[in-house]
């Protein structure tokens, strides 16, 4: 059997016209295949070969696809032929350029068709139109950038809704997909646990204090710091975690952030509450509430990792709280042998989440923490380059990062105020983050250490200098090199930020 | 559920990347498909990319 | 209420499909539509007197002591002064031109039609390298080729594109272009392939027609050392392809790309024959040794339409020769390249790029997307001297400036969003 078809006005070269002759001929149950523009010749060599060509009206300009062969694939071929000359397959390689950067984003699209997420960290007044863009293309977003304005953030979230997409953001500086680091973030096993964090340097945390305890975390989805507030109304915590309720790769869900508007964590509550997986919720400096039935609540950061570990290994919740414990009485011993010491606090963070648990810790055992990030208004720092008493400050906020880099990238600054803080005689603790993982500075502690100890040819023995590595030995920096460095200029290194701060303030407590 | 977030979540990030490079350089690094957007802030008023965003709608 | 894309689809599928072929010559006053008495045509959008700049002037003068309606420089710069000669562009006329583009009424030219719709499209003989009217010269050496062209070029050349028309149609300038762009010719700037191509498919019925066949080795010699020869048929078939996609309702394809020497307009398919103009770009090019960037004139000639149709500038990683010569890396001009792609509507089924694995040329400039992505078009293109009979003083990338679009794309917004 044969089949023919004109494509009237249609041009393309004998070359590609006998490529996708040849890929025709390869098909199953096809006899032969000739494409050939009508030209007089032309259709004299189509009559040689068999082809019928009475029924067909035909001009050299037109295009002529003849197909021979068994009847039921026929149709197949000619719609076949039409689609390689569209798309010939052997063009898929090349023609394109490794090292070419596409100005628009259907220029990207084109490159990499398969895309499904923009990663945009532009500045944040052009941003939000650029994550609207992008949703408007069918794609996820991982909103890096901040000073996206509220409006433009609730105007993002609800077009993400209607399209089921995931924005992570604004602000949202760390993501974990399928084990990979996006932005600011660390090296980790994939695992049956999945976390929704409006936190940065909490997801952080947990992700690396999950892996501590040899859990794997599959996905950390971030929705940005404000995504709880009232009036956002925490569209991206309800889309993700529904999504990862659903999800059969998901064992056990992990939430986090500092405690959401009322409504918001009523919505949370109640997902969780149907579905059908174990969930721990760790909202920062909350008020600890009793578990019950499949949802764990938790105030601090490790806590909320040795409980998910816990769950994820199923083993027994209360024994790792249990452990926890054991663990606040060796840092009390810890601090017996090193301390006591007398004065103030002085915490220097890069992670605003860690800065925050600090204080949480801290104020429960030393009083009132002032701060640039307070928990309370009036604890407000005037000056966020003079400490006050016991002061914890956060170098990632504003104030430090107009004109220069993330204090996760560079640690000049806080290095410096080592020095500085060594000068006040006043001061007894030094205590710091320091967070590792892709997106941050390559070697953090050994500029950190060349500046304790810098402060200490300053201050003599007088300050104890306590850290916390968030990392693990898989992150480029690797954390056990981090270690050895700061331990070796005297530094005492903490398990977890929250141990840290508790040494911290036990070294002064007495 | 749509069809990219699903891609997403079962068969990891490929990405376009608007805006800082190191982002990309990572990605690259842990073999994740990613394409750098060389992006620039657009140099029209808003008003008339505003009109040529709603030609293209319909 | 419009269908944009479906709009495009029509006008790039006229595009692609055009089929340029040269069938005739002509004297302009007979064959060019509506070329008054005492009209010049001149490239780029509509200009005047006033506003010309030296190399348009020089042209402008030059065609004057042509014609003989003027019989010093001086002369020839009273009567355009005074308004007793006309300024037209080519583009009114279905005609275009490189650099200033001056076309008289008895000037020889090429009658290119597009056998796909019919239409014509008419061009000049390219008068070759060096002091010429194209770049504002107008000594006497100037006007005696000039008119060694009209009574000695012309005369065989006609004879031998007659024969080629009644013994097969006339030439196909599609297929030679297509072929040239796989032999290092972008078309623009690069018309060496071309020009030896074309020579081959005219010889024989130049020798076999041609009234005076000792006129002949003068004419081949001429051809010979005129890379370039091939450029003026190029652009007639580029306007011959072009045209035909005008006019349609609805669509932002850009049909027209032109400078005049002062300023630079497009026009769009669907916005009728209105010019959207601006100031032309300063050419930031490779300088030829002795001249400066001071020389430099502004951007000019209808030689843009070679990128309106989709290669030129657009085809720079097919001309790694080029490359070179106007300062680039093949890097460079494959990101060109790549570049175009983002604005344009599709790729090119028969102009083909080799070296980016027979990749179809960027073709079907978009105006919405010029202005959405905020690239414009790049051109590679002669600069000449601002002073008129200087020649030229280099060659490179210029890139088109942004307003003429932008106003485009508000008025293709105002008409079309109000359906």
């Amino acid at each position: 059997m044969q089949r023919l078809e004109v494509m009237p006005r249609t041009y393309y070269d004998s070359i590609t016209l006998m490529r996708v002759a040849k890929e025709i001929t390869g098909m199953e149950g096809i006899e032969n295949a000739s494409l050939s523009m009508g030209t007089e010749a032309n259709l004299r060599i189509l009559a040689a070969a068999g082809f019928d060509l009475s029924e067909i009206n035909v001009t050299p300009n037109d295009l002529v696809i003849a197909v021979s062969g068994e009847d039921a694939v026929l149709d197949e071929a000619l719609s076949k032929a039409k689609e390689y000359l569209a798309n010939p397959p052997w063009k898929k390689e090349g023609g394109k350029s490794e090292s070419y950067k596409p100005r628009s984003l259907d220029g990207a699209i084109s490159v990499l068709p398969e895309a499904n997420i923009a990663m945009i960290s532009v500045a944040g007044r052009y941003a939000g139109d650029v994550a609207l863009d992008c949703l408007h293309r069918g794609l996820n977003v991982m909103l890096y950038s901040d000073n996206v304005p509220l409006e433009k953030e609730i105007e993002i979230k609800k077009l993400a809704r209607e399209k089921g997409l995931f924005v992570m953001g604004p602000d949202c500086g760390t993501a974990i997909v399928r084990g990979v680091a996006m932005g600011m973030a660390n090296i980790c096993p994939t695992g049956p646990v999945s976390i929704v964090a409006a936190a940065g340097t909490g997801l952080q945390e947990v992700h690396v204090q999950l892996a501590k305890r040899g859990v794997g975390t599959l996905h950390g989805i971030g929705t940005g710091g404000r995504d709880v507030r009232a009036e956002v109304g925490g569209i991206m915590v309800e889309m993700a975690t529904e999504r990862l309720l659903e999800d059969d790769e998901v064992e056990v869900l992990v939430v986090i952030g500092k405690p959401p508007a009322p409504e918001v964590e009523k919505k949370i509550l109640e997902r969780i509450s149907r579905g059908d997986k174990p969930a721990v919720l760790g909202f920062i400096g909350g008020e600890s509430r009793g578990d019950r039935d499949g949802v764990y609540i938790c105030t601090e950061l490790e806590e909320t990792a040795a409980v998910a570990a816990a769950l994820a290994k199923g083993e027994d919740v209360a024994e790792a709280r249990k452990e926890l414990d054991s663990a606040e009485e060796s840092l009390r011993e810890l601090a017996g042998k090193h301390g006591p010491r007398k004065g103030w606090l002085r915490g220097l963070y890069s992670g605003g989440t860690l800065c925050y648990e600090a204080q949480v810790i801290a104020k429960e055992l030393l009083g009132p923490i002032h701060s640039n990030t307070p928990l309370k208004k009036d604890l407000k720092l005037e000056d966020s380059l003079t400490s006050v008493e016991h002061t914890i400050v956060d170098f990632g906020e504003d104030e430090f990062t107009q004109g220069r880099l993330h204090p996760m990238i560079d640690v000049s600054l806080r290095a410096g105020r080592f020095v500085e803080e060594a000068k006040d005689p006043g001061v007894g603790v030094i205590l710091f983050d320091v967070v590792i993982g892709y997106g941050c500075n390559p070697d953090p502690a050994r500029e950190l250490a060349e500046g304790v100890l810098k402060a200490k040819a300053v201050a003599g023995d007088r300050i104890a200098f306590v850290a916390s590595i968030c990392g693990t030995e898989t992150d480029p920096q690797n954390a056990a090199r981090q270690r050895s460095i700061l331990e070796d200029a005297g530094v005492l290194v903490c398990e977890s930020n929250a141990r840290a701060a508790r040494l911290a303030s036990y070294l002064l407590k007495g | 559920m749509n069809e990219r977030l699903q891609d997403l979540l079962k068969n990891g990030p490929k990405v376009i990347n608007i805006g800082v490079e190191q982002f990309a350089l990572d990605l690259k690094e842990q073999e994740v498909p990613t394409v750098q957007m060389d992006w620039r802030p657009p140099q029209v008023e808003s008003d008339l990319l505003s009109k040529l965003k709603k030609l293209r709608k319909k | 209420m419009v269908d944009i894309d479906k709009a495009n689809q029509e006008a790039t599928s006229r595009l692609l499909s055009a089929q340029p072929i040269l069938v005739g010559m002509g004297l302009a006053k007979d064959v060019i539509p509506d070329m008054g008495e005492r009209v010049l045509l001149h490239a780029g959008p509509p200009i005047d007197w006033a506003n010309m700049s030296g190399p348009m002037r020089g042209a402008v003068m030059a065609a004057c002591l042509y014609e003989g309606w003027a019989e010093t420089p001086e002369e020839a710069q009273k009567i355009a002064e005074k308004g007793e000669v006309t300024f037209d562009p080519c583009h009114h006329h279905n005609a275009v031109g490189p650099m200033a583009g001056v076309t008289s009424p008895n000037m020889p030219v090429f009658i290119v039609e597009n056998e796909d719709r019919g239409n014509k499209a008419f061009c000049s003989m390219n008068e070759g390298l060096g002091k010429v009217m194209r770049m504002g010269a107008f000594s006497p050496e100037v006007i005696e080729h000039l008119k060694w062209m009209r009574d000695v070029l012309y005369p065989n050349l006609h004879a031998g594109v007659k024969e080629a028309f009644n013994a097969q149609g006339g030439i196909d300038l599609k297929n030679i272009m297509a072929q040239a762009l796989h032999m290092g010719d972008e078309m623009h700037n690069r018309n060496k392939a071309g020009t030896s191509l074309f020579f081959r498919a005219i010889t024989p019925f130049l020798i076999e027609a041609a009234p005076n066949i000792s006129d002949l080795p003068d004419i081949f010699r001429f051809i010979d050392k005129n890379d370039h020869f091939f450029l003026n048929l190029a652009m007639a078939a580029a306007k011959a392809s072009t045209e035909a996609a005008h006019g349609v309702e609805g669509s932002s394809l850009v049909t027209t790309m032109a400078r005049n020497g002062t300023e630079m307009g497009i026009r769009i398919s669907g916005l009728g024959d209105q010019w959207f103009t601006c100031e032309a770009a300063l050419p930031d090019v490779l300088l030829f040794p002795g001249f400066t960037k001071d020389d430099v004139n502004r951007d000019i000639g209808d030689s843009a339409i070679m990128e309106t149709l989709g290669i030129g500038g657009f085809a720079l990683a097919a001309a790694p020769a080029i490359v070179q010569f106007i300062g680039g890396t093949p890097d460079d001009a494959a990101k060109y390249t790549f570049e175009m792609y983002e604005i344009t509507m599709v790729e090119n089924n028969t102009y083909t790029i080799p070296s980016l694995n027979f990749r179809g040329t960027p073709t079907g400039i978009d105006v919405i997307k010029v202005v959405e992505t905020g690239i414009t078009p790049v051109l590679d293109t002669g600069a000449a001297h601002k002073e008129p009979g200087k020649g030229q003083v280099g060659a490179g990338i210029v890139r088109m400036p942004a307003e003429a679009f932008n106003k485009a794309a508000a008025a293709f917004a105002d008409r079309y969003l109000e359906e």
